[in-house]
């Protein structure tokens, strides 16, 4: 590897002539090892590219606003350092120790910036002057600023917990007594928070700071620069925060591909037999059960599961059913791909079944050649560098946070079963039907939500997440989306699918307002899993109602493209929508609201209010 | 160890951003538009790594210009020809 200090020049090289270039080589040095002095560098040269160059290449921005009673400099640097290049981190920071005004005062510099995520960092350091003073924890100021702040902002709360004081031992000095009970109050507030509505998570720093390489405590820089801890602490925690809100925001991965032998069980199956793989707690089978368990929690905040291993797989199946000490049952696989077929291969059939991007999927196998094969065929992948050690397989797994759900939502905790159900309709749609009856067959429903309170969560989601069948890729955040919703003239509605398999849940949003004669999409888009059921007709269809009832006579929409939305690319055109004008990636569309005509859908449009109770997204 | 101008020079250069900096010995914080308290800190943190020493916080704080920097240095058994 190049060292770090040529990459450097290398990327400021490019900076003014290839940015793009030059976003590539900074990622690198994520993985390098890299000093402080040269960590600051590349996230000044960060900060200097062309913001348009990083938002192209980030799949959504996000605003994150860093308020803490000390410097933040080097880790809102970090942070948005680390966000890089899947998200677009735009930063905030307080003025020192401002903190609280910011959080009080209406129409503060925070308020106007509209956050999506607020980290709150009091650190220890800054409530006892540099732990000169063991007097109180100013618990009760957090606690009345931030939730002032919830009352006007859907903004998501980091809050950081004090970190230990430099003299604590872990004994029963008066530094360890105090960072106890700042500990125990702040846990408190969280939890109280929570109990009041509040979007809230809580970080420990503690474990971010035991990893960080040398002594992490802020000592002389506390003194000259009122960091709270050591300049690569403060690096490796604003690192450690981007992968908090990227899983708050935008979690990246929905699957885990995970071989069999020697990574969920020791010992290879088709030689030993489903009896003798280890899988001894008490001994060096502990490791694979760690596993596991790692990864049915995945399975329990709606991650994905698929099985890739080379062998029969009839004695893959044995050791999940043979074997009582198995923490993973085959129910928990989504799809099971046991064969001696390339994994890659094996692979690109699975997303391919479950609708997924390959960019969602992260790919854990305890041998080098798989994983260098995978990284090889499908860079997409994100592949673990998993550690000779099985011992080691869980943490190394659950270091990279990519597991990590801060919120989840009622359809993460619901895919898993609809899945289970697209199976069925797969077989459904085998049998010797045309693509008519099949459609007719399923009794599908769309349930018309407006979208509200109940749903904003999820809608919010949608518009970060949804890539692919988006017209628009507007990522409006959720206080953009109410600012929408309170408009009455405007529309704005979101879309629950169910047919006699089961409940999709909410699958698509339509966003719209009222300019003159005309209705103008803002954004439209559906979740994947549900194209090829006409459900995108059917939201076209309630909207053209909509647009009638309100005497708009053109609905207006536009198709703007991006390096992943070519799924919705026909969807105007083949919609009776006429092509009036395009410029660049945009094209403008125009639909008669009396003349046009729309396709035929399959769909049986409900209007809320019809909401079986139970059923409602 | 015996280090050159240079070397400091290419540290101060690479801290502040500036690849024309050069130095000489009275020179200050009023001196370089980007020597602010924070990015003393970066130049504290730089020469450590490069010359594998560490500065008190006392040093640190009575660093006030280039000469002040270079006899900080000397203590730490780093000698800088001009």
């Amino acid at each position: 590897m190049k060292p770090v200090r040529d990459i450097l020049a290398d990327a400021r090289g490019k900076a003014t002539t290839s940015p793009a270039a030059a976003l590539d080589l900074l990622e690198t040095i994520k993985t390098s090892g890299a000093s402080v002095a040269d960590w600051w560098a590349a996230c000044q040269l960060l900060a200097g590219l062309p913001p348009e160059v990083r938002a192209a290449r980030a799949v959504a921005g996000v605003k994150v606003a860093v308020l803490a009673n000390h410097t933040t400099t080097y880790t809102a640097a970090a942070l948005e350092f680390e966000l890089s290049p899947r998200l677009h981190g735009i930063l905030f920071e307080s003025d020192f120790d401002a903190w609280e005004a910011e959080l009080q005062v209406e129409g503060s510099k925070l308020a106007r910036f509209g956050p999506d995520v607020v980290v709150v960092h009091v650190a220890s350091l800054g409530m006892t002057g540099g732990a000169t003073r063991l007097e109180g924890v100013p618990v009760v100021r957090v606690e009345d600023a931030v939730k002032a702040f919830a009352s006007r902002s859907d903004a998501r709360i980091v809050l950081v917990l004090p970190e230990p004081l430099p003299e604590c031992t872990g004994g029963t000095s008066a530094a360890d007594a105090w960072f106890r009970e700042a500990q125990a109050r702040f846990v408190d507030l969280a939890g109280r928070l929570q109990a009041a509505g509040v979007a809230v998570v809580v970080e420990d720093p503690l474990r971010t700071l035991l990893r960080t390489k040398g002594n992490w405590v802020a000592s002389r820089f506390w003194s000259h620069g009122k960091l709270p801890f050591h300049p690569s602490a403060c690096i490796a925690f604003g690192r450690r925060l981007a992968q908090v809100i990227e899983s708050m925001v935008s979690p990246r991965i929905k699957a885990v591909a995970v071989d069999c032998d020697n990574t969920l069980w020791g010992g290879e199956v088709g030689d030993v037999g489903a009896a003798a793989v280890n899988l001894s707690a008490l001994d060096s089978g502990g490791g694979y059960l760690r596993l596991q368990r790692l990864l049915k929690e995945a399975v329990g905040r709606g991650i994905v599961l698929i099985a890739l291993s080379k062998n029969e797989e009839s004695s893959v199946r044995a050791v999940f059913e043979e074997r009582s000490e198995m923490l993973l049952s085959l129910d928990d696989f989504s799809v099971l791909k046991v064969n001696w077929q390339p994994k890659a291969h094996n692979l690109q059939e699975a997303v391919a079944e479950l609708n997924i991007g390959l960019d969602s999927v992260l790919f854990l196998d305890d041998s080098p050649f798989e994983r260098a094969q995978m990284a090889a065929m499908l860079p997409q992948v994100t592949v673990v560098d998993m550690p000779r050690d099985a011992d080691e397989f869980a943490s190394t797994v659950a270091a990279t946070g990519l597991l990590e759900r801060s919120f989840v939502t009622p359809e993460d905790l619901r895919r898993i079963q609809m899945y289970r159900e697209e199976r069925l309709r797969e077989r459904a749609r085998s049998g010797d039907v045309s693509a008519e009856e099949f459609l007719r067959s399923l009794g599908l429903r769309l349930f018309v939500h407006p979208v509200g309170t109940d749903n904003l969560m999820r809608v919010t989601q949608m518009l970060a997440k949804t890539n692919q069948f988006n017209l628009t890729t507007r990522r409006h955040g959720a206080e953009a989306i109410s600012r929408m919703t309170a408009d009455k003239s405007g529309y704005a509605r979101c879309f629950q699918l169910v047919d006699r398999f089961g409940d999709a849940g909410i699958v698509g949003v339509l966003l719209a307002r009222a300019e003159g004669e005309a209705a103008v999409i803002d954004t439209l888009l559906m979740s994947c899993r549900v194209l090829g059921r006409t459900a995108e007709y059917a939201m076209l269809a309630h909207l053209r109602t909509w647009a009638a009832s309100r005497g708009l006579r053109t609905i207006i929409g536009e198709y703007r493209r991006t390096p992943k939305n070519a799924p919705i690319a026909q969807l105007l055109p083949s919609s009776g929508f006429t092509l009036v004008g395009s410029t660049g990636e945009t094209e403008q569309y125009s639909f008669d609201v009396a003349g046009g005509t729309l396709p035929v859908h399959y769909v049986e449009l409900v209007e809320s209010g019809q909401v079986p109770a139970g059923q409602r997204g | 160890m015996n280090v050159t101008k240079d070397d400091v020079q290419d540290i101060f250069r690479s801290v502040f951003n500036d690849p024309q900096l050069t130095l000489f010995p009275e020179m200050a914080a009023k001196d370089v538009p980007a020597w602010d308290s924070f990015n003393h800190l970066n130049l504290i943190l730089a020469l450590e790594d490069r010359f594998g020493l560490r500065f008190s916080s006392e040093e640190i704080a009575a660093m006030a210009n280039v000469n002040d920097l270079f006899t900080s240095l000397n203590r730490h058994g780093i000698a800088v020809a001009w």
